[in-house]
């Protein structure tokens, strides 16, 4: 293993708005003159239109150019290169782009806009401390029973008026993924200050319950075969138009009315949910005051939230129930539960229908119709990594490895695994589309976590050969996130290639301090040059840093030529796509 | 899915054993026969390539244009090969695969409504490695070709299979199994016999390309009635298609092929060399025209001169054209050359005077008023027409997007040289080409910003008033031994070869055998192609010493002047080390006489495990040092351990790498057109017989040949900053000055145009040339524009600048035209 690299503390955009006759805006603010600057010969692409400044500040070395499109800070002295000039735009630095006068104040700038002043600060902050503010903002606005996914505003960017009550079609896989976040961190702490060091004891809680939280999902429907809810919600909380529902009411469950439930003639049927649910479980819900029957589960879930939950399985086992055994047991249960279920379904995961859900098949059956001809190379590897784990956790070779053999062996599914960017292309092909159109960027995170399962689980060498051969398949896509939540899983799953840690460093520096979701003002920018994909689809011409793009989950193209996703001012994301990462980065000793 | 598709079409070679008028009547001829063809049989498709020929026909024949026309939006015609002819794909620059792409596909999109989808060079004699960006870049995502054969290569894929560039561009390729002129019954049917069981073998469809082909001619009446009558008898798998419709067809399928992430080589190894002529001429002229319009496009933007878009594109047509194939390759009958030398000379015609314009449009801009200098001079104040009171200017400019600090040379001896900034500038008076006059020119060392100019004063050297300028130097020369800050360099009295060769900053001695010493290599049994000969190495000895002598000492540099002979033949060599120069340039005259032989001139370096690197374009490609030719643009190298040594040239294609030993292939003396060797006894013409100009260089390094700056120096040492003397006048413009700042010095300006639709925006092409991701910040504010972009290692963008505002977006080689 290489020197860790050191991530040194980095200065942070914060930003506090004012609205116009908010007596705090200093009166110099809107009696400044201002100067349009000379920019004719500057050396460096500027975000704006040199035409569109009108005025600047200067404040110790670093000068602010306000214009009609935003708001530039120039730093000559900037360590690193993307820091010598940042952009700042609304909505999430600015009310609005058109910045009329600047102020130098305070040690930090004064900008007036059409709607509004934002006093701006640059703040100088650690990578942890980042961390840590981040977890802090998911866990006062955003976890709801354990479960962390985001949060919806009634009013932009008030967090103080945040919906009591949250919803997302993959609550499941995202609780799973800041599970994850907190169970490195654990195992950071552990290492460094000791098992019993009150910061070690705290994160261990935090992963504790949010690990609690997403075995719930496994037990929630009462079924007892080893299905998975997606989510669910509690009486009080409306039920959402969107998918499929179970309402549970003693030993029944009955599918709520909802458009899909409706249109598929499901409103109204009964299954069992007689199965009790473990009681560590059910009191994330029950020292709130609520009853099973209070409760209301999601179903049709994906393979997406399958692969998450069994990674983080993974984890959780190694790391969190070393002297846990009763979350030990759990864990094993529900991990053999889930893949004797997808085994013994022809590898795929039945509904309350008796039937496949939509987006979780695993056969030959799914590879071979069109959809599935380009999915069966990340399928295929989800499948095989299930099975590792299920293995792994559970102490047991028996029919996994029956199973796991006669995916090998009889169906090939270890060669599928290298095929996705040959099937993918072949689908840009036939569709008359380009790459970026036809990719799922939400499948990296995906591949990540099972081909890292399988690279790290798999001790055949040939095999491995082949996992790690379809691991490089998919970097021809995610390489160019330069995102360390997939780029570490990498490189500790193929230790023989390089990743560029001082291009991740970039992403731990710039990442925001809030996963507010609101958006940023590319249209204005001129120092982007789109590119229009075949379809009218738009990419940037460089990857922004994260505080000049979209937020967004590990499930978008941080390329995209977008202002906002998710919601944008009205939602709040989770901190796991930053916790995640540097956890597990500081965990396994790349950084410092 | 494993149907056989029929893919009717004709080869034509507008050039080879003919001359292009020929060519010209074939295409014609061929185009008629084909529109017949389609008349008569329903179902028939025809696929033909290169935009050129359609011109020829639209030109001469517009009725029968215009039936194609309709044909093509039938989809009954298919236009393949969004290129104006099919190139050699080994030695054309990047920028010159752009230019095919350009002219044609905007020609295709203009007259069909549609661009070619499909890439097809059948006979091309090897394809580089990074011929999938060229394709995508172009709108093409699929691929025919055909060289090598499985005979040659049986590594390649057969049949059909991804193929990948450096860069991550990827084309879903068909290597056709034996021949793209498939006709007469007997062929046909045991090529749909054999294709019939590799689709078979291989669970895909395949094609066979059917038509008389070479000379033009196409599917005839015979070859359309047999297929018919095979699907009577029910082969049912038989389909006219197009190439188009076959990978569509394929893609739709499940379809399980292999990869390739390499070059396809080789096929006639000896078309890299043969033939200097042509090869001079391709290289000056891409060259040229690249800086010629990025001139052009600076003036027209900043000055009232306008945009010489369409001349520009009437020159690299002809260009393009003459990177046919068999016309680039040396393997054309003599005559053809003819046309090539005129042709050519055209389209750099069009460089010289567009070139000349743009630049003094841009100097006349510049203050370079000198109070007093209108006055009224006596007899002693002049030299000639020449003020001797006053420093005349001159302008320097430099077309690349590097700053260059290089040795340039200007007309009259001078006594003093000062920059734009007053400073005094190392020169030298150096004897010049001319025998009139003082004979002498001045050599000076210029510091010229990237895309930009700077302004050099000279005094001339008969004047009196000023001292005599002895600026501090690094040059040094001592007998047979020359040296400068970085290079200290020792002959060989004995053989002229060098004998030492250091960098200074390490001492590392590069010289590790033969090195720089003229070798002749027997050519008797390859033909003109050097088909299945894939090693020249047969040596037949070194040439002799005759003379070697210091000739010029002084602080710009120092030249030693190494002559060798071999029986009425000569080779005479100018060792030019110029002062903070990284590399030894070597100015060469050669008369050649000897028939069937090969001139190599090889470096041999010490060390273990060599590895061969070399130029390909837009990047480099690694092969092994197993002495096998190789084709390469610009340079190649040879490193081992850490060391290693490049050789530029200027004019060159061709290198082997046997073991330690890197050759550049000077000299290659075929007969013309001389087809395996089938050498009827005649007054044969050789195809590298007379005199030859040209020069090549040698940098010694550390590191990785690719991290060395290897692509920079040889940047500068192809495209020479242009000396402009100009008068006294009052301008608005700086001394100096830049007009595009590039923040990464591996990525490269290859393209700075007007986009070819009229509008005034211009577009520029970059390019990553060291295998590296990297983001490059680009500055131009001529155009109030800037921006950032991300590159994969060998990667070419181009963007496109908005007239109105300076904005900038990202588009591909057809320049946002056509999505």
């Amino acid at each position: 293993m290489k020197k860790p690299y050191r991530l040194e503390s980095h200065l942070c955009r914060s930003c506090r708005f004012f609205a116009l006759g908010d007596p705090a805006i200093p009166s110099e603010l809107l009696t400044a003159a201002a100067t349009a600057p000379d920019l004719s010969k500057f050396a460096y692409p500027l975000p704006s239109k040199k035409s569109d400044y009108t005025c600047y500040a200067i404040q110790g070395g670093v000068v602010w150019y306000g214009a009609k499109t935003g708001l530039t800070r120039f730093d000559p002295a900037a360590k690193r290169e993307e820091d010598i000039i940042m952009y700042f735009s609304a909505d999430r630095d600015l009310r609005d782009n058109n910045v009329k006068a600047l102020l130098a104040k305070d040690n930090g700038i004064w900008a007036l806009t059409d709607t509004g002043a934002t006093f701006i600060t640059m703040k100088l902050m650690s990578a942890e401390e980042k961390a840590y503010v981040l977890l802090q903002e998911t866990l006062d606005h955003v976890e709801r029973r354990g479960m962390v996914s985001q949060r919806e505003l009634k009013v932009a960017h008030d967090f103080s008026s945040k919906f009591n009550y949250s919803h997302s079609d993959n609550d499941g896989g995202f609780s799973a993924a800041c599970a994850m976040g907190e169970i490195f961190r654990y195992e950071t702490l552990k290492r460094e200050k000791g098992a019993d060091h009150p910061d070690t004891l705290c994160a261990k809680a935090l992963a504790t319950k949010i690990v609690e939280a997403c075995l719930l999902l496994m037990y929630i429907h009462g079924r007892g075969d080893g299905f998975v809810a997606r989510s669910y919600g509690v009486t009080g909380e409306p039920l959402p138009d969107d998918g499929f529902f179970l309402q549970r009411k003693g030993n029944k469950a009955t599918v709520a009315e909802t458009s899909a439930s409706k249109q598929f003639g499901y409103a109204g049927v009964e299954v069992d949910c007689s199965v009790p649910i473990p009681e560590r479980l059910s009191k994330l819900y029950k020292e709130l005051g609520y009853t099973d029957d209070d409760v209301y589960y999601k179903a049709d879930t994906s393979s997406d939230e399958i692969t998450l939950h069994l990674l983080m399985m993974y984890f959780a086992h190694k790391y969190l129930t070393w002297d846990d055994p009763e979350l030990e047991a759990l864990i094993k249960d529900a991990t053999s539960s889930m893949v004797t279920h997808i085994i013994d379904h022809n590898y795929e995961l039945h509904d309350f229908t008796g039937k496949s859900t939509t987006w979780a098949k695993w056969n030959l059956e799914y590879f071979n119709t069109d959809l599935g001809y380009v999915d069966a190379c990340l399928n295929s590897a989800e499948l095989l990594s299930y099975h590792l784990v299920a293995m792994e956790i559970t102490g047991e070779e028996g029919k996994f490895r029956e199973s796991y053999n006669h995916l090998i062996n009889d169906l090939g599914y270890a060669d599928l695994v290298e095929k996705h960017f040959d099937r993918l292309y072949q689908f840009c092909l036939a569709t008359e589309s380009s790459m970026p159109n036809e990719i799922m960027f939400g499948d990296h995170m995906l591949a990540t976590s099972s081909l890292w399962l399988l690279c790290i689980l798999e001790k055949d060498e040939k095999l491995l050969a082949k996992y790690r051969k379809g691991y490089k398949s998919w970097r021809t896509s995610i390489a160019d996130e330069h995102n360390p939540g997939y780029d570490i899983p990498y490189i500790l799953s193929c230790p023989d290639e390089e990743i560029d840690l001082d291009r991740l460093a970039t992403w731990f520096y710039r990442t925001n301090t809030s996963r507010l979701a609101a958006g940023t003002s590319l249209k204005g920018r001129h120092d982007v040059a789109p590119k229009t994909m075949d379809g009218g689809y738009k990419r940037t011409s460089y990857l922004l840093p994260p505080d000049e793009r979209y937020i967004s989950k590990y499930d978008r193209d941080p390329l995209e030529y977008k202002n906002e996703d998710s919601g944008g001012a009205f939602m709040i994301e989770s901190c796991y796509v930053y916790t995640f990462a540097y956890w597990l980065g500081r965990l396994n000793g790349l950084f410092e | 899915m494993k149907d056989i598709h029929l893919i009717g079409n004709a080869h034509l070679d507008p050039i080879w054993l003919w001359r292009w008028q020929e060519g010209c009547g074939e295409v014609l001829q061929t185009f008629r026969s084909a529109v017949e063809r389609l008349k008569e049989y329903d179902g028939f498709i025809f696929t033909c390539s290169s935009a050129s020929y359609y011109k020829w026909v639209e030109e001469i024949d517009p009725e029968l244009f215009e039936e194609i026309v309709v044909l093509v939006k039938e989809g009954r015609w298919v236009p393949v090969n969004g290129w104006w002819v099919q190139p050699d794909c080994n030695m054309p620059s990047a920028e010159s695969f752009a230019r095919q792409a350009l002219v044609s596909q905007l020609y295709y999109y203009e007259k069909f409504g549609k661009i070619c989808r499909t890439g097809y060079n059948v006979d091309s004699f090897g394809h580089n490695a990074m011929i999938p960006q060229m394709l995508v870049n172009a709108g093409m995502k699929c691929y025919v070709m055909m060289r090598p054969g499985m005979h040659e290569n049986a590594e390649i894929p057969e049949n059909l299979f991804w193929w990948d560039s450096p860069d991550g561009s990827r084309v879903l390729t068909y290597r056709i199994h034996d021949c793209y002129a498939v006709t007469g019954t007997e062929h046909l049917a045991n090529e749909i016999e054999y294709h019939k069981d590799a689709a078979a073998n291989k669970g895909h469809g395949m094609m066979i390309f059917y038509g008389i082909g070479n000379h033009g001619g196409g599917p005839t009446k015979g070859d359309i009635d047999y297929i018919l009558g095979l699907k009577k008898d029910g082969y049912d798998d038989l389909k006219f298609s197009s190439p188009d419709a076959y990978f569509k067809e394929m893609c739709l399928n499940a379809l399980d092929i292999p990869s390739w992430n390499d070059e396809l080589q080789h096929h006639a190894s000896g078309c890299y060399s043969a033939t200097s002529m042509v090869k001079q001429l391709n290289r000056k002229a891409e060259f040229w025209l690249e800086s010629a319009e990025k001139w052009n496009t600076v003036a027209a933007s900043s000055t009232n001169l306008p945009a010489a878009t369409e001349k520009f594109g009437d020159a690299w047509r002809e260009v393009c054209f003459n990177q046919f194939h068999d016309i680039f390759c040396g393997c054309s009958i003599m005559e053809a050359y003819d046309d090539v030398r005129d042709t050519m000379g055209y389209a750099m015609s069009i460089a010289a005077k567009e070139e000349n314009k743009a630049l003094l449009k841009i100097a006349s801009e510049i203050n370079t008023w000198l109070d007093g200098v209108s006055d009224s001079a006596a007899s002693n104040e002049r030299h000639h027409c020449r003020n001797l009171k006053f420093p005349r200017p001159v302008v320097v400019f430099n077309p690349l997007s590097y700053e260059v600090e290089t040795e340039v040379q200007t007309y009259h001896p001078s006594r003093k040289v000062t920059d734009s900034d007053g400073n005094e500038v190392i020169f030298q008076n150096v004897r010049s080409s001319r025998s009139n006059d003082s004979h002498l020119d001045t050599a000076f060392i210029a510091k010229i910003p990237a895309l930009g100019y700077n302004t050099y004063w000279l005094w001339h050297e008969d004047s009196e008033f000023v001292e005599w300028s002895k600026p501090e130097t690094d040059v040094k020369a001592d007998g047979l031994t020359i040296e400068n800050k970085f290079l200290k360099v020792e002959f060989d009295k004995e053989n002229g070869s060098i004998k030492s060769l250091i960098t200074k900053a390490d001492n590392h001695e590069f010289v590790g055998g033969e090195f720089c010493i003229p070798t002749i290599v027997d050519n008797t049994e390859p033909d003109t192609w050097a088909h299945n000969i894939f090693k020249f190495d047969k040596e037949i000895g070194k040439m002799k010493l005759a003379s070697i002598e210091l000739v010029e000492n002084g602080p710009a540099r120092a030249l030693v002047r190494v002559r060798h002979t071999v029986n009425g033949s000569y080779l005479s060599q100018d060792f030019i080390l110029s002062a903070g120069c990284r590399y030894l340039r070597v100015k060469c005259r050669a008369l050649w006489q000897e028939p069937l032989t090969i001139l190599k001139m090889p470096v041999e370096i010490k060390g273990n495990d060599p590895i061969s690197t070399y130029e390909i374009p837009a990047g480099f490609i690694k092969r092994p040092c197993n002495g096998e030719e190789e084709p390469a643009l610009t340079w190649g190298d040879v490193t081992a351990d850490g060391f290693g040594v490049a050789i530029m040239s200027d004019s060159k294609y061709s290198y082997d790498c046997p073991g330690n030993k890197l050759r550049l292939t000077l000299l290659r003396n075929s007969i013309f057109a001389d087809h395996y060797s089938d050498r009827r006894a005649a007054d044969f013409s050789y195809c590298d017989e007379g005199l030859h100009r040209f020069e090549y260089a040698v940098y010694p390094h550390a590191g990785k040949a690719e991290e060395s700056g290897i692509q920079k120096l040889a940047s500068i040492f192809n495209v020479r900053p242009v000396t402009v003397p100009v008068g006294y006048r009052k301008g608005k413009e700086p001394q100096k000055k830049s007009f595009i700042s590039i923040d990464k010095e591996n990525v490269s300006l290859t393209a700075f145009k007007f986009c070819e639709d009229g509008s005034g925006d211009v577009i520029i092409r970059l390019n990553e040339n060291e295998g590296k991701k990297v983001r490059a910040a680009i500055v131009c504010n001529m155009l109030d524009a800037g921006f950032y972009a991300d590159f994969n290692g060998m990667q070419m963008k181009t963007f496109r600048i908005s007239k109105a505002d300076g904005s900038v977006t990202e588009v591909n080689f057809l320049e946002g035209i056509v999505l």
